[in-house]
């Protein structure tokens, strides 16, 4: 008997116990995330991709905590994210103040935004909030656009890795940085939906009119979500202002904000994983796209494919990717029951 | 005052173009109980195909323009016939969501097949300005503008006048005791489709000589005419016709008189300001059903 | 009954999702008979009508008009086969005028001469609709939109009547008044299935009468056999006997 087999037997409970704390899974993803980069062979363009699935989920979680728990929709959303960037860089490149201080103005200002017009675009019925932010997203593109000396226009706002404390980041230590916030803010949307606000939020989706009954509640709840989500996408704002150290209006693009749904619906609805894996999904299916000979020099096919990829999940597969290992897992059990070999069942016993 | 007249005609003339999309748009709205995010898209795409039918062949731009309405007819049937129809277990949100999937699909499929060159589209009538005392009008300007009031025109007779109209009434204001008075409401959707897709994309084979034909062409209309829904209220079939109108000459006289580069910002806020007030939109009406 | 009954459910069963609703219920509706089918809040009524309809997904039994299956037919053409529902309700079109109302009822019919004459049948039988005919139908009162919304079934020249709670929310004097009209209308030969809560009024118009209590029939017999039966009478009619 070596070590470890006496080691394993001890462990392995330990772990599946704590496996099942949302939490502790979401840290282990975490730091399998934040070492990715060390992979041998690992090119530095890789580990940029790396930095925008990180940012890009951000933004999702937030946006999954918006359509997938209050099923409303947001069609501008690339906006917030923008101002969160602008605002962040400003405050450190302009104003010398601290980053900690930047991130959270970026997320204070979008939250606030959000509040603002959630309180008016909410009480309406249907898809107002859609086209409210769409509207508004038109016209904050304007102010990034020609308010140079916040943003510089089209010469673009260039910024540094973040300076904490005396401590200078760098490439690497700001992804690190951008994956503990991930880990964070993930746990944070995870307490929020299982606090009765969630609760009440998933009822709403399931049953309006279940929750019509509800009243005035309902409207918090949605403009909490709301709000929720636009403050997510500032920090997703800051993160990218800080890790790609360059802004400019051509950015924030409505192409962006339809990624955030995608993203969602493809990754899987009202999950947290699945925001993740749908941002991941819509980042980087370009990047696998260009390997493919024949795609690869299509500008765009990446794009039409993730519109078409919606549709088929929506029509098909409406949980979303993150559904995919547990339903193989059913699949794989239904074929060996169905199979009359009982060998499975058998090698457990042994075991 | 003559250019204040000028700003009034340009105005009229974009609020036909939102008015058409818009008519669209809340024909969806009604009937199908969901929002056509992609109705400008789709619109544009046919611009395109309008552009190179122009191009290659020899028909004259009417026919052009007839041809093209007649396909988006045909390309609302089958998106409703291919994939709304089969949603109808899906997500919560699901089919407006799909709207955005074919935005995405078309507005990447355009510069793949078409390039990334805009195209410059003709004027249906190529004659010279008119001097109204002293008010410029271009001839296409009139084009746009007659065809638009015949259109609606039409239209709004079908809808309060007709079977089929009052077929079309009924769903949109309750799909189940409609469907037990016999409407085959599901036809009422179909047709729905065909029609607001057409009507988006005469309305982008309208502008495209105005602006050009590019993959962004139609999203100033598509947004605009959304907001005019809104403005009028998305609950009458008039309600957003004229709050097109509106908004395209409010657009124009902002623009001269006050700011052109904030225009659309000082547009939005007011309109949002103005639901605070008036959620329904113009002529939006709640009714209070008698027990 | 040596006479094939004009409606005719066997077994039927009904679900909403994974609730199932309607257990198996066997009804029958002669021609030229009010037929009642009573029953608590929940019970199931409105879903037997609905599955009558194909609003709701009949899951097993048959449903037959005449001797033909009607079983999952789309709805339309159910309506066209001659069944006409006034629903719980009434659901009248509430932006549409009172004329417009009474012409979507008919929109089943092709032939404009019947409808020419069925709106003079329905205004004879209800001169205030008449009267009203421009009015906007949202603005008309409780009992009025009732007698709208029947109207309106009556202008498909149905072959059945399919009555949902006529009397719910209706203050007793009109109360009274619909049941006449019910009656009044059979009496001019339509035949009708009638769904109620009103057990007392209802027994009394209805030839036959069946109880249902949470997606089965309990009960069945005439209108006066139940009318008379003990457990009836605490159950369903204990308030409204004087
Ligand atoms: N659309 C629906 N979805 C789910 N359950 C329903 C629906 N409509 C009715 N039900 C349920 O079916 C049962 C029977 O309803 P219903 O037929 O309307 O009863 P009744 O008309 O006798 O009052 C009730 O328990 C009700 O809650
Ligand atoms: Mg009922």
């Amino acid at each position: 008997m070596n070590k470890s087999t006496t080691f394993l037997p001890t462990l392995m409970p330990m772990l599946r116990l704590a496996w099942k704390k949302a939490w502790f899974r979401y840290v282990s993803f975490g730091v399998v995330l934040a070492a990715l980069p060390l992979i041998p062979g690992m090119t530095s363009s890789n580990a940029t991709i790396l930095g925008s699935v990180v940012y890009f989920s951000i933004a999702a979680l937030g946006f999954q905590v918006l359509l997938g728990y209050s099923g409303q929709i947001s069609l501008g959303h690339t906006a917030f994210i923008g101002v969160g960037a602008y605002v962040s860089g400003y405050i450190v490149k302009e104003l010398g103040l601290p980053f900690p201080l930047a991130v959270l103005a970026a997320a204070v200002l979008p939250f606030i935004l959000g509040l603002v017009l959630g309180l008016i675009a909410l009480r309406l019925e249907g898809y107002y909030l859609a086209i409210a932010t769409l509207g508004l997203a038109e016209s904050i593109r304007i102010v990034f656009i020609e308010a140079h000396g916040f943003t510089r226009g089209f010469s673009g706002f260039f910024s540094n890795y973040p300076r904490v404390l005396g401590y200078q980041f760098n490439k690497g230590s700001t992804y690190v940085f951008m994956v503990a916030i991930l880990v964070a803010l993930m746990i944070l949307v995870y307490n929020f939906i299982n606090a009765a606000t969630g609760r009440a939020l998933a009822a709403m989706r399931s049953s309006q009119s279940a929750a019509q009954a509800m009243g005035v509640s309902l409207f918090k709840y949605k403009l909490m979500a709301f709000a929720i989500s636009t403050g997510f996408a500032g920090i997703a704002g800051a993160m990218y202002m800080h890790f790609f150290r360059y802004s400019d209006p051509t950015i924030w693009n409505s192409g962006l904000s339809l990624n955030l749904v995608v993203a969602c619906i493809v990754g899987g609805i009202a999950s947290i994983e699945g925001a993740v894996i749908g941002a991941a999904f819509v980042v980087a299916m370009p990047e696998l796209l260009r390997i493919v000979p024949g795609l690869g020099s299509i500008n765009g096919a990446s794009f039409v494919l993730s519109g078409v990829v919606i549709i088929l999940v929506l029509l098909f597969y409406p949980g979303g990717l993150v559904n995919v290992a547990s339903d193989i897992g059913k699949l794989r059990s239904r074929l060996s029951k169905g199979s009359k070999h009982p060998e499975r069942s058998t090698e457990y016993v042994a075991e | 005052m003559q250019i204040f007249f000028q700003n009034v005609i340009g105005g009229i003339e974009a609020g036909s173009m939102y008015a058409l999309a818009a008519l669209g748009l809340v024909l969806i709205y009604r009937t199908a109980k969901m929002s056509n995010f992609a109705q400008g898209t789709i619109g544009m795409f046919n611009a395109y195909i309008a552009y190179f039918v122009l191009a290659r062949t020899n028909l004259p731009l009417p026919a052009v323009a007839i041809l093209s309405v007649i396909v988006a007819f045909v390309v609302g049937a089958l998106i409703e016939l291919v994939i709304m129809r089969r949603a109808s277990s899906t997500i919560p949100m699901g089919k407006p969501i799909m709207t955005l999937g074919l935005i995405i699909i078309f507005q990447g499929l355009a510069p793949m097949i078409f390039g990334p060159v805009p195209f410059q589209f003709p004027r249906f009538v190529q004659k010279p300005a008119l001097d109204i005392a002293g008010v410029k009008m271009l001839p296409n300007t009139l084009v746009i503008i007659s065809v638009t009031i015949i259109l609606v025109a039409i239209l709004f007779y079908v809808l309060q006048n007709t079977r089929l109209g009052l077929a079309v009434r009924v769903t949109a204001a309750n799909e189940t005791t409609a469907r037990l008075m016999g409407v085959p409401t599901r036809a009422v959707s179909l047709g729905a489709w065909s029609v607001a897709t057409a009507l988006g994309a005469l309305s982008a084979i309208m502008v495209a000589p105005l602006t050009s034909v590019t993959v962004t062409m139609m999203e100033t209309i598509h947004l605009n005419s959304f907001i005019a829904a809104i403005l009028g209220g998305f609950s009458t079939f008039h309600g957003p016709v004229v709050g097109a109108f509106i908004l395209g000459v409010a657009n124009n006289i902002i623009s001269y008189y006050i700011s052109s580069k904030w225009v659309v910002a000082i547009l939005y806020t007011c309109i949002l300001a103005f639901t605070i007030f008036k959620p329904q939109g113009l002529f939006g009406k709640a009714f209070v059903k008698k027990v | 009954m040596t006479e094939q009954p004009l409606l005719k459910l066997t077994n039927v069963e009904a679900s909403y999702g994974s609730i199932r609703v309607l257990k198996g219920i066997n009804i029958e509706v002669p021609r030229g008979q009010i037929v009642a089918l009573l029953g608590a809040n929940g019970a199931g009524k409105t879903t037997t009508l609905r599955a009558i309809t194909g609003l709701v997904k009949v899951t097993g039994g048959s449903i037959e008009l005449e001797g033909e299956s009607i079983t999952r037919l789309p709805t339309e053409q159910v309506i066209s086969r001659g069944v006409a529902t006034s629903p719980e309700g009434r659901q009248v079109f509430a932006e549409l005028t009172v004329l417009e109302n009474l012409k979507i009822g008919a929109f089943a019919l092709r032939d404009r001469s019947l409808v020419k004459k069925n709106l003079a049948r329905v205004y004879a039988f209800f001169p205030v609709l008449k009267e009203r005919h421009k009015q906007i139908a949202g603005t008309l009162s409780g009992g009025e939109q009732q007698m709208l919304s029947m109207g309106r079934a009556l202008m498909a020249s149905p072959r059945v009547l399919l009555l949902d709670e006529p009397s719910l929310g209706l203050a007793p004097l009109i109360v009274r008044d619909i049941f006449q009209i019910i009656k009044d209308l059979n009496s001019e030969g339509a035949t009708i299935l009638i769904v109620e809560q009103n057990a007392l009024q209802t027994l009394k118009v209805a030839h036959y009468a069946y109880i249902l209590e949470v997606g089965y029939l309990i009960l069945q017999g005439t209108g006066r056999e139940l009318l008379n039966n003990p457990s009836v009478k605490a159950a369903y009619l204990g308030g409204h006997i004087h």
